[in-house]
């Protein structure tokens, strides 16, 4: 708990020195980095408050109880691993986190100011603003998740509003109601702070529709019988999505100029919800050219936050770590590379012992979690080719090694080793002027190596499926 | 008497709107809050609950509460101004049964519609900033009242009779403020104090309504006013 305080003491203590990093902004020159930052401050604990007050006043849920004496406990006890959903955990407080940095980033603060803004909100809420054990898993997810969707929904906001070159000088109100949609707080401060210069950058990418087949298998390990099964019919919505360019000189440009987000969302066996989620943003780092022509390299630093869910395999991964992205052209052939190899501080994945029998025989009457906590590495590699951008072929693997955290383990669960990977294939060919034909397969695997009592287990999921869409 | 009490004050105040020339402003205002019961009431009845209930302590506690509405200002000069607001307010009070180390909250919550007029003193800073202090009087009117009571992680609603409560409240509103012009509102955060000095629970003695709240808003200036 200490170590907390600490870290939240250096926060405030180091204040000016991140609020030093603004970008230069005329509109902004008439206020202080200090005013700025308070107001940043001021703009995600109102946030919280909201929050907060909807969850005390209008749902009046038990954790939003908050008085003096919560306060008192939640300040003098130790920081725990918390036992809240899967979807709250690692969909709720990631938004929750964009929110903070969303208020802090649009409010004239700089990348680094306004992810330390993101922490205090985090730190704050934990603290003071719910019933419940503050919890260091929510921290870290809230912070490190915060920071990557709250400065690509910043981003993605501005390019809705004001267009990718940033030219569209009075945007329509269906532009506002977009931008607002992916960053409510960033649209606030558009009426508070006018004048603020677009952050918009070129965008690319595919938007299709996939209708497939998808199935399921889970087996003890070795794998003898599967312990359960289950296929049918899927239709997923794919969005692939590149902002910017990831070449970025060293010393130009700033954290996430580039970012890439590959993200699907659909229904499959029996209307089941299916998500994914994988992005990379651009830290820093340094272009290099090859001796040939046409071939650039970026060496660099990304932030990651991905996310899968669904019946059989949940993860969430929060990561940092090196990355190489390599891009070539020989004839009518672009071929784009891209490797990171990242550390993971914070990874989920469900422990499906639990989480069936959540399903079945219904949960304790207690909270507990069914899914463990775990740290470990992670590695990304992507080949995306193309020839005369008619014909595209995309072959990717995201592979995490996770290690449960021992201290995290809930009741009935173990502590372990688990390995979960997806590959990706899609090929997709311009049939008209804008329209793609293609097909696509996903596999999902996850293999779980658990301490006594509970036995190793095997999970498999694949879906594959005929995918149209349209490039931008 | 009510009646005569707000002609009273209609009567005061409309001179000076009559009067100045200066614009009326106006603001949204929303705060978080700590409200708590004071009194010797108030105290007795923890007593009377330690004896009733068997247990170690019970002890006071401020529950979290919210203020959000709007506000009027009407400026005099750069000095003196009238505010006006109207608020609804998340109110009440609380206590803690301690006991062998177990802890059971009691939340009382109101939900009022606050009603204050304060007269606003301002110092006017560098950069078009100010600072300012406010007070004057406020009518508290009870809309909705409950409590919440621990069970462990959980907590029991119970709907207490309306008839445990004085429908309405005359007290005070004070704030110091610090007021800082964006490009064209006024942004403000206040550090405010209310104190009720009519009973807010009817068979509870002597007690007393207090709140401590910090207050952020934005205040619209009229159109082509400058900062």
């Amino acid at each position: 708990m200490k170590k907390i305080y600490l870290f939240l003491f250096l926060l405030v203590l180091l204040t000016p020195v991140f609020s030093a990093d603004r970008d230069e902004k005329d509109w902004t020159d008439e206020y202080s980095p200090l005013f700025l930052y308070g107001l940043g401050l001021t703009e995600a604990q109102i946030s919280n408050i909201a929050l907060w007050g909807f969850n005390r006043y209008v749902t009046q849920a038990d954790y939003g109880m908050i008085s003096f004496d919560s306060m008192r406990t939640n300040l003098t006890n130790p920081w725990v691993w918390d036992q809240d959903e899967f979807a709250v955990n690692h969909m709720g407080h990631p938004y929750q986190g964009a929110l903070y940095y969303g208020a802090a980033r649009s409010s004239g603060n700089g990348f680094w100011s306004s992810l330390s803004i993101t922490a205090l909100g985090s730190v704050s809420w934990e603290l003071l603003m719910e019933t419940e054990t503050p919890s260091i898993n929510d921290l870290i997810v809230t912070t490190m998740g915060g920071v990557s969707f709250g400065e690509m929904l910043f981003r993605l906001s501005d390019v809705v509003l004001y267009g990718e070159e940033g030219t569209i000088d009075n945007p329509g109100v269906f532009r506002w109601i977009g931008a607002t949609a992916l960053s409510p707080m960033t649209s606030l401060n558009h009426g508070l702070l006018p004048g603020r210069p677009p952050e918009a950058r070129d965008v690319s990418g595919f938007s299709s529709l996939t209708l497939g087949y998808s199935f399921a298998d889970v087996s003890f390990l070795p794998r003898p019988d599967s312990i359960l099964k289950a296929n049918g019919f899927s239709l997923t919505y794919n969005l692939l999505l590149d902002y910017g360019s990831p070449f970025i000189k060293k010393g130009q440009g700033a954290p996430f100029d580039w970012f890439s987000l590959r993200t699907g969302a659909g229904l499959n066996f029996n209307n089941e919800l299916f998500l994914t989620l994988f992005t990379a943003g651009h830290l820093g780092g340094w272009t290099l050219y090859g001796k040939k022509d046409h071939v650039r390299n970026q060496l660099g630093f990304y932030l990651h936050y991905d996310f899968i869910y669904n019946r059989i395999i949940n993860l969430g991964a929060n990561s940092i770590g090196p990355g190489w992205i390599r891009t070539s052209q020989r004839g009518k052939w672009t071929l784009d590379t891209r490797v990171y190899l990242n550390l993971v501080a914070m990874g989920a994945s469900d422990l499906i012992y639990l989480k069936y029998n959540d399903i079945v025989n219904e949960p304790p009457d207690y909270e507990r979690r069914n899914y463990s906590l775990s740290s470990g590495v992670n590695l990304k590699a992507g080949l995306y080719a193309n020839r005369d951008r008619k014909t595209w072929l995309d072959l990717v693997y995201n592979g995490y090694n996770l290690y449960i955290i021992d201290a995290s383990v809930p009741d009935s669960g173990a502590g372990g080793k688990e390995i979960i990977g997806s590959l990706d294939l899609a090929l997709r060919q311009k049939m008209g002027k804008n329209l793609y034909l293609g097909l696509q397969g996903t596999i999902y695997h996850k293999e779980s190596f658990y301490h006594e009592p509970l036995l190793d287990i095997d999970e498999l999921l694949w879906k594959t499926g005929i995918s149209t869409g349209f490039r931008f | 008497m009510i009646r005569k009490s707000l002609f009273c004050i209609v009567f005061l105040i409309l001179p000076f709107f009559v009067w100045a020339d200066n614009p009326l402003r106006l603001s949204v205002v929303g705060s978080i809050t700590a409200p708590f019961y004071t009194g010797a009431g108030f105290d007795a009845a923890l007593d009377g609950i330690r004896e009733t209930e068997a247990v170690d302590e019970v002890i006071p506690n401020p529950i979290i509460g919210f203020t959000l509405g709007s506000g009027l200002e009407y400026s005099f000069n750069n000095f003196f101004a009238l505010q006006g607001e109207i608020l609804l307010a998340g109110a009440g009070g609380g206590y803690v049964l301690v006991d062998n180390g177990v802890r059971e909250a009691h939340l009382i919550s109101e939900i009022n519609l606050d009603i204050p007029l304060m007269l606003k003193l301002n110092k006017e800073l560098e950069k078009g900033r100010s600072v300012y202090v406010m007070a004057g009087p406020q009518v508290s009117l009870l809309l909705y009242e409950s409590e919440f009571v621990q069970d462990g992680h959980a907590y029991d609603k119970h709907k207490n009779s309306r008839d445990h409560f004085n429908p309405a409240g005359i007290g005070i509103l004070t704030a110091l403020g610090w007021r800082a012009p964006l490009d064209n509102v006024e942004t403000f955060l206040e550090l405010r104090y209310g104190r009720e000095f009519s009973r807010s629970l009817k068979n509870s003695g002597a007690n007393y309504q207090n709140v401590i709240g910090m207050a952020a808003g934005l205040q619209f200036r009229r159109k082509g006013e400058q900062s």
